[in-house]
């Protein structure tokens, strides 16, 4: 088990949150003048790193509030916890954190 | 007091629960029923609001999972959420003064008072009994009375709040919503037989 610290509770166990998958997928602006390739990219296509894999979590059995999580798919180590609407972690630029490392 | 209609029954009500002592009781159970329960949402960056509740006697705790004690109590749920808590039948007052203060500002006011019912866990043995299913870090030095958090008792989701029992002692509230309560119930009280179990009514 992980422990996980929510941006606004604090570290909890993983039991209490949900992966919503992978983060700072965007949207086609204009639906209409997207083709079927570009858009069937975007509904089902993600990317599967061995290594770095920035993610949507949701502490769905605390607060319900949802953010961006940055974790290695080898160690299960979480690197950073940050907010929606933050530009997508940079493992290069960003010292690596403790909080909430795999337990 | 605001006079109730003696039609409503509490979540537990079916259980028909008897009062039951243990000796010695590691836990006494209860359930506080039809406590007033308002959920608050709205962005306390706005002074002005945050003023104009204080002055209704709500009164929001300055830190994240905290509570402020209160006739009016209020608890931490959300950086922009908090459950405000009253005795029986008060629920009504508060809505209707808090959305008058609010009042054309973006807010949310929504009684909850019977969709959630209260459990009282009390005894010495009432964080053990929690730890069984809480993953919480439920002890004294991390969750002292005062102190709210968001969590799962068993398989159900609960806001658990510590308050002081006696001399430096603690114990808990559990709200639970009201289609999950016999679960919760049973729950607890499966999981303290081993430590006694006292029930009161
Ligand atoms: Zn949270």
């Amino acid at each position: 088990m992980m422990q996980i610290t929510c941006p606004w509770c604090g570290p909890r166990d993983q039991r209490e949150f949900r992966c919503g998958g992978e983060a700072h997928i965007k949207r086609p602006a204009d639906p209409a003048s997207t083709d079927e390739a570009a858009w069937a990219d975007y509904v089902f296509m993600r990317t599967n790193p061995k290594g770095t894999h920035r993610e949507l979590w949701n502490h769905v059995h605390g607060c319900r509030r949802w953010f961006n999580m940055a974790r290695d798919t080898v160690s299960d180590r979480i690197l950073a916890v940050y907010a929606i609407g933050e530009p997508p972690f940079d493992p290069d630029a960003a010292p690596a954190t403790s909080e909430g490392a795999a337990q | 007091m605001v006079e109730m209609d003696a039609r409503r029954r509490s979540a537990l009500a079916p259980l028909k629960l008897a009062p039951a002592t243990a000796d010695p009781a590691g836990v006494r159970l209860s359930e506080l029923a039809h406590l007033g329960k308002v959920n608050l949402r709205f962005d306390s960056a706005d002074q002005d609001a945050v003023a104009a509740l204080e002055a209704l006697g709500i009164q929001l705790p300055g830190e994240v999972n905290g509570v402020v004690a209160a006739d009016r109590r209020v608890l931490w749920l959300g950086p922009d959420e908090w459950l405000i808590v009253t005795a029986p039948g008060e629920e009504g007052a508060v809505l209707q003064q808090a959305s008058q203060a609010l009042a054309g500002r973006h807010h949310a006011l929504t009684d909850l008072t019977d969709n959630y019912t209260t459990i009282r866990v009390a005894g010495p043995s009432a964080e053990a009994l929690l730890a069984k299913g809480c993953p919480l870090d439920l002890h004294g030095s991390v969750f002292p009375a005062g102190r709210v958090a968001q969590s799962l008792i068993g398989a159900v989701d609960m806001i658990l709040e510590c308050l002081v029992d006696g001399a430096g002692g603690r114990m808990f509230l559990i709200f639970v919503r009201r289609s999950f309560a016999q679960y919760t119930w049973d729950w607890l009280a499966d999981g303290a037989l081993e430590f006694g179990l006292t029930i009161e009514v």
